[in-house]
């Protein structure tokens, strides 16, 4: 009884063995490649760059899907269209792609094709079906970054540090990356010497801060650089140079000028020195200059720092020969450290002693002379006439 | 024995008959050394002046510009006494002029007699002027420019600058007087005819007149003046 259990434990062990291998055998029978085929998707579209210059070499990436269990043969692969040039087609050779898996496409193309829209087509031809064709979207547009300038100053002055701004924006449909902003041109001194921004996305801008120190009058040229995808493009923006006086810088104006001089001929001149400008003037020194010779106590007068609208009195000591005038000179720095010389005309005509011209002789002082002189000649005239 | 009144008056007789007799340098250097002396009191005052504008420099510098002022004066009338002798007669000598260089000295120093004069008129002339003379004071010596300046200032004074005028013109006056003399004492000096000796005379003291002339008009005072 034992025995029989066992034997027939083993037949019914075989019979489902061979029912399920049966059934196995149906199932692979019915699954055709047409079915198979249709399985096979575009799952994801990469373009780099995203979108195209004109002549911008860049990739595209089609990854495709099998969502079957059987794989597909695939007899090759194309990517085509009259505009989007496809450099090579490195997927003529057969091959296939396993059920549930994923293959990637990358062709590269160059954009010589005027703005727009393209459509070029991804095409595979099953070895055992039909084929599948995948239009993907391609843009080309060349608008340039824009640059603009965002701020600068009304005039420039030699060696007057001045701020100026770029405003650099991107109304593309794509980033850009490794924007780097360089200043070309003579006569002036950059600093930063360049300006790294890297990636600027979509409608996006960015400021970029520059100072600027003029030595003499010329063009600022600021050259934008950046890449789209690995292709370098550039866009600049010259700002003309004129070196003129700031309508800010300060002013110094000389005035209340009262004189005085000396028995010992030194020149007195106080007065008052008003900063008539709009910024400060810094180590404001006050003395007279040639043909006027400065001398002690006031050889030169530092009045210091003048804010805008404030003033301070001074004196200065000189003397002066021959002359009706005198100039007064002011110097004064800026914030930056550069000189500036303002001269003033002073007349001293009252003050400076007659050289040749003294008051005339006293008339007693005349007719003594006249009195000498007419004695002493008949002196002379009597001693020729008695030899 | 001639006056001494005769060199005034009667110059030609004067050193007619001195030429009779020996060589006699000694009148004629009194002469020059009391015109020295008047001349160097004048000096001394002009030197006070000038001290006074040194005061502020330092202790010691006034002094040494009362010396220097006195001492120019004095020894400038000797000088121009013996220099001008030694012009006149290298010049004399174009004309073959004969006679020895202390017989021309002996009476060129008696033609100094008006210069005893001028000398005196031109200390009066000091003595009212130079107090009323604004002095600068100089503070250093640092600067050249500034000491030129403080001394055209000095000089330019205008009590200075009437003194100088008047005292230029007394200079004139009698070195004419002198030039009078001297014609007639180097014709006998060096033998000359008289428009010789007046060639001899005129040319150099032409030429003084004209240097006392322009410093008069250009305001830089010349020596002895």
């Amino acid at each position: 009884m034992k025995s029989f259990n066992f034997i027939g434990l083993i037949l019914l062990i075989s019979v489902i063995l061979v029912f399920t291998a049966s059934a196995a055998t149906s199932t692979s029978v019915t699954t055709d490649p047409q079915t198979a085929a249709g399985q096979i998707s575009v799952t994801k579209v990469t373009l780099d760059p995203e979108v195209f210059y004109e002549g911008d070499k860049g990739t595209i990436a089609l990854e495709v899907t099998n969502n079957g269990v059987d794989s597909v043969a695939i007899h090759r692969a194309t990517f085509y269209d009259n505009n989007i040039e496809v450099v090579g087609n490195p997927y003529e050779a057969s091959t296939s792609i396993g059920g549930g898996n994923k293959q990637t496409f990358t062709y590269t193309v160059v954009a010589d094709a005027p703005e727009g829209i393209y459509y070029p087509v991804f095409s595979i031809s099953f070895r055992d079906a039909g084929s599948l064709r995948y239009p993907v979207k391609v843009q080309v547009e060349n608008a340039p970054l824009s640059v603009s300038l965002l701020e600068k100053p009304d005039t420039f002055s030699a060696g007057k540090k001045e701020q100026v701004k770029l405003l650099i924006g991107n109304p593309r449909d794509d980033s850009v990356n490794g924007l780097t902003v360089t200043v070309q041109g003579g006569g002036f001194d950059v600093v930063p010497s360049s300006y790294f921004v890297g990636t600027l996305d979509s409608d996006r801008s960015v400021i970029v801060p520059f100072t600027i120190t003029p030595s003499g009058p010329g063009d600022l040229v600021f050259n934008v650089n950046y890449k789209n995808g690995i292709n370098p493009h550039e866009t600049s923006l010259t700002v003309p140079v004129t070196l003129l006086d700031s309508k800010k810088q300060a002013r110094p104006v000389v005035s209340n000028i009262q004189e005085k001089s000396d028995p010992d001929g030194t020149i007195h001149i106080t007065g008052d020195v008003t900063n008539a400008g709009l910024e400060p003037a810094k180590a404001v020194i006050i003395t007279s200059s040639s043909p006027a010779v400065p001398v002690d106590p006031y050889k030169s007068y530092v009045v210091g720092g003048l804010e805008p609208d404030d003033f301070s009195s001074f004196e200065v000591t000189f003397t002066a020969d021959n002359v009706t005038t005198v100039p007064i000179q002011v110097t004064y720095r800026d914030s930056d450290g550069n000189l500036y010389t303002e001269i003033s005309i002073v007349d001293i005509t009252s003050k400076i002693p007659s050289k040749t011209t003294g008051s005339p002789l006293p008339l007693p002082i005349i007719g003594l002379i006249i009195g000498l002189a007419v004695v002493i000649g008949g002196v002379i005239w009597y001693s020729w006439r008695k030899r | 024995m001639p006056k001494i009144t005769d060199v005034i008056l009667s110059p030609d007789t004067f050193f007619a008959e001195k030429m009779q007799s020996a060589e006699e340098i000694r009148f004629p250097l009194i002469i020059v050394l009391i015109t020295g002396i008047i001349g160097a009191i004048t000096g001394y005052m002009m030197g006070e002046l000038t001290a006074r504008m040194f005061a502020g420099v330092g202790a010691g510098m006034g002094e040494i510009v009362l010396v220097s002022s006195f001492a120019g004066a004095f020894f400038g009338v000797l000088l121009m006494w013996i220099a001008g002798t030694g012009i006149l007669y290298l010049l004399s000598m174009v004309f073959k002029g004969t006679g020895g260089f202390k017989r021309a000295l002996e009476f060129i120093g008696w033609g100094f007699i008006p210069q005893v004069f001028s000398a005196i008129i031109g200390l009066l002339v000091a003595l009212y002027y130079f107090p009323m003379v604004q002095v600068p004071v100089l503070r250093s010596f640092q600067d050249p420019a500034v000491m030129q300046s403080a001394i055209n200032h000095l000089m330019n004074d205008p009590s200075m600058l009437q003194y100088r005028q008047i005292s230029s013109i007394i200079s004139i006056i009698f070195i004419l007087w002198s030039a009078s003399i001297w014609i007639f004492g180097m014709k006998h000096a060096r033998k000359l005819s008289t428009k010789n000796a007046a060639i001899v005379v005129l040319v150099p003291v032409l030429i003084y007149i004209i240097s006392i002339v322009y410093t008069i008009f250009s305001g830089i005072p010349a020596p002895g003046v």
